[in-house]
């Protein structure tokens, strides 16, 4: 064996089943600068590992980690390591059996160096469970070289396996989530497809995230060929028509099992059917100064939010005198050019005015709100004048009152968000803004200097220039905060390209507010 | 290695906590001391009372990376006054300080024949690489330790100096001025360690090569775990691929 290089830094690929990590992992271990990224620590494969290694019969764990350190690092002293969830949680069970101690993530990193997670996920799970499915009914796994297919064999799978598979799916990249959000990990995520479609890009990204010479690499085409055929396809299809006709069941089945966490009610938006199918793995950041407020970056799956900002693109080309169904000037003395979501609005945008999103929002700001929702688009053209210090506490109107599984948005057209003021008939609910939230998307790259921040001021007496904390416009983050006498923030002025968000309050009744600090500092509207 | 004598949890003074090695030992080792972490500009990535996270699939239960919460304080060490404010609040936060961990550091580099502005700043980049690990310990002492020396016995009580295989070695890349305040710590370590024995604190110093892309900042973190539960004192340890050595 060659000597080898000393691993200080880890590339670990956290996967699934038939992710396409091999695509990936290979990728990568081809550059040379990304170690060799493997599945060691399947079980199955160890016997193969052992004796590569040249390891005794029975070696220990010890001996394993260490052969394995050895074996998949490259000479730049990047160690390489292809894991999917069971074998993770396998490996950690392993180590602290061995005495190793800590946290989860302290247990993995007592064995793996300075690890960076690049984690890979596939957008068309039910292709992923087919595949599955059938490389576990015909135990072929990859299909190496440019050679043709071996002849297709006819292939039935059981409907049954496959829901299993899919649930075994969700479950792993459930585990995978809670582990990165727990241990505050931002992995790198991959998403197949993308990978599929833009191989020498996806892979330059992860030399990027891993930190060494990506410029410099060569990247070799794929080695690895598709096995995806059209039968994949025509079982996809098929597998829905019959899912679909068996659904209401299905819904009953599962309506005794209350949702564990916010995660798992249904979001009605798009495709998806949970917010997990729309956020990304990362925990959002708490902080309390210059007052409590919550950021996240990399906040929707990198597919998801890929399409809040294709629609974003088509609500601005549709002009800026062209509400509602595009932007128009509707803020008097804000310099802005926004758009109000109406009710019905499907979508995208949907996921954003949907209970789940609303009721995690609500719960990250410690607030307890009530299903009433002001959502809209703004856009800033370059060189907006900066807003106020302002908090943000103002009352807001609808025209009915939410059911705890609802979100039910201003309607003009019935009553007046503002002043209450409403079509006979109809009783206006009154509420005060709990949480505002703006969500940065379909920004050019922002770079200091730029503008365009949301500043959090410690009081309104500061200038909007100089604000105690400023969040970027960078796509994809956000920030939001409960609304109080004290939330003070404001627009700043961009200076250099255009300022696009989603902005959001939701709501809660007058009562939470003024028996907190009474109804004074509630800032009412100037008749409008 | 010797458990401290009682059940208290140690508590650990951290300077630099906002750098790589701060904030590493920060997010590792919070379960196990209660640190007052002190940073200039940048939160240290752990959980703090300023700053926690929240998983937004199960916002109802408090992430592992939140349940053990440093201590952060924002001072800029160099400015008058800010020592004793910062030893202060420790012990007012938590009482008894176990452990000192100088890691702030101040990188000025460049060439000593042609740089005029490093060496026109050279008192203030040695105030902070030299001279604030012994400023900061000699503040804990006045305010804490010179009192109880059978206390800081039995608690095993130490400060680790964190300074730099640059010190050793000669790199080329402008670190002249880095590596003479770095090497003037060395021989300030062990020269603290001899003043401080009569009051029963150790001091040492680490001097690691480049972390993480030589070695892994983990196992500076680990290091420093282990002058704290072990005996040492005026020892300066070389961390590097070759290992650990006595220098």
């Amino acid at each position: 064996m060659p000597p080898a290089a000393v691993a200080d830094l880890s590339c670990v690929v956290t996967s699934l089943p038939r992710s396409g990590s091999w695509l990936l992992a290979d990728g990568l271990t081809r550059t040379g600068r990304a170690g060799r990224p493997e599945e060691y620590l399947r079980p199955e494969l160890e016997a193969r590992y052992t004796g590569l290694w040249g390891l005794r019969a029975v070696p220990t764990n010890g001996q394993l980690w260490e052969a394995m350190l050895r074996a998949g690092t490259t000479a730049n002293g990047v160690f390489g390591l292809k894991v999917h969830w069971q074998d993770f949680a396998r490996l950690l069970r392993l180590a602290r059996t061995a005495g190793r101690v800590g946290t989860d993530r302290e247990v993995f990193e007592s064995i793996v160096p300075t690890p960076r997670y690049v984690h890979i996920v596939r957008r068309d799970t039910l292709r992923q469970a087919l595949s599955w499915c059938r490389a576990l009914d015909s135990n072929q796994w990859w299909a190496a070289g440019a050679s043709a297919p071996a002849a297709e064999r006819p292939w039935d799978p059981d409907f049954d396996e496959v829901e299993l598979l899919l649930d075994l799916l969700t479950e792993q990249e459930r585990a995978w989530r809670r582990f990165f959000a727990a241990h505050a990990i931002c992995p790198l995520e991959v998403v197949y497809e993308d990978l599929a479609r833009d191989y020498v890009p996806t892979i330059r990204r992860v030399l990027e995230h891993l930190g060494v010479d990506a410029a410099g690499a060569v990247i070799p085409p794929p080695a690895l060929r598709r096995q995806a055929d059209d039968m994949s396809g025509r079982w996809a299809a098929k597998y829905l028509h019959v899912q679909r006709a068996t659904a209401p069941e299905r819904r009953d089945g599962q309506a005794g099992t209350a949702p564990a966490s916010v995660g798992s009610a249904p979001i009605a938006a798009g495709p998806y059917r949970s917010l997990e199918d729309v956020l990304a793995p990362h925990p959002w950041t708490v902080r309390s100064h210059p007052f409590p407020h919550v950021v996240a970056r990399n906040v929707l799956r990198p597919e998801v939010y890929a399409e809040v900002d294709r629609a974003f693109e088509d609500v601005l080309a549709r002009g800026m005198d062209a509400a509602p169904h595009g932007f128009g000037r509707s803020t008097p003395g804000y310099d802005v050019f926004s758009h109000t979501m109406r009710t019905g609005q499907d979508g995208p945008f949907a996921l954003f005015l949907s209970r789940p999103w609303h009721d995690a929002v609500a719960v990250a700001a410690s607030v307890a709100a009530g299903g009433h929702v002001f959502c809209g688009l703004h856009h800033h053209a370059v060189g907006s004048a900066s807003g106020s210090v302002h908090n943000d506490l103002n009352p807001g109107f609808f025209p009915r009152a939410a059911r705890p599984d609802e979100v039910v948005l201003n309607d003009h057209a019935l009553c007046s968000y503002y002043s209450g003021e409403s079509q006979a008939g109809v009783q206006p609910v009154e509420t005060v803004r709990a949480v505002a939230l703006i969500f940065f998307v379909h920004n050019q790259p922002w770079s200091p200097g730029d503008g365009g921040e949301i500043g959090l001021y410690a009081s309104a007496a500061h200038p909007i220039e100089r604000p105690a904390v400023a969040v970027p416009p960078i796509n994809n983050s956000m920030v939001f905060f409960e609304c109080t006498p004290h939330s003070f923030h404001g627009f700043i002025s961009n200076r250099r390209i255009p300022r696009n968000s989603l902005i959001m309050w939701i709501h809660r009744p007058p009562a939470d507010v003024i028996g907190r600090w009474g109804a004074d500092p509630i800032v009412r509207w100037p008749s409008r | 290695m010797s458990a401290p004598a009682s059940m208290e949890r140690r508590t650990c003074l951290l300077t630099g906590a906002g750098g790589t090695l701060g904030s590493a030992f920060c997010v590792t080792r919070a379960a196990d001391y209660d640190i007052v972490a002190v940073y200039r500009s940048r939160h240290p990535e752990a959980a703090s009372q300023l700053q926690w996270y929240v998983d937004p699939l199960r916002p109802d239960v408090l992430p592992e990376a939140s349940r053990h919460r440093v201590f952060v304080v924002q001072a800029d060490l160099a400015r008058a006054g800010e020592v004793e404010r910062v030893v202060q609040l420790a012990l007012a936060r938590v009482g008894h300080i176990d452990l000192v961990v100088n890691a702030a550091v101040t990188y000025g580099f460049g060439s000593t024949l042609d740089n005029a502005p490093l060496l026109e700043d050279a008192l203030d980049h040695l105030a902070v690489n030299l001279l604030l690990p012994a400023r900061l310990a000699a503040a804990v002492a006045r305010e804490h330790w010179r009192h109880q020396p059978d206390e800081n016995r039995r608690r095993n009580r130490n400060v680790v100096n964190m300074s730099s295989v640059s010190a050793i070695e000669t790199y080329p890349g402008g670190q002249g001025m880095y590596a003479a305040a770095k090497a003037g710590l060395n021989a300030l370590t062990r020269h603290m360690a001899l003043d401080y024995e009569a009051i029963g604190v150790r001091v040492n110093a680490l001097a690691p090569t480049s972390f993480p892309g030589l070695v892994p900042t983990q196992a500076i973190v680990e290091r420093i775990g282990a002058l704290d539960s072990g005996e040492l004192t005026g020892t300066v340890t070389v961390v590097d691929t070759a290992g650990d050595r006595l220098v």
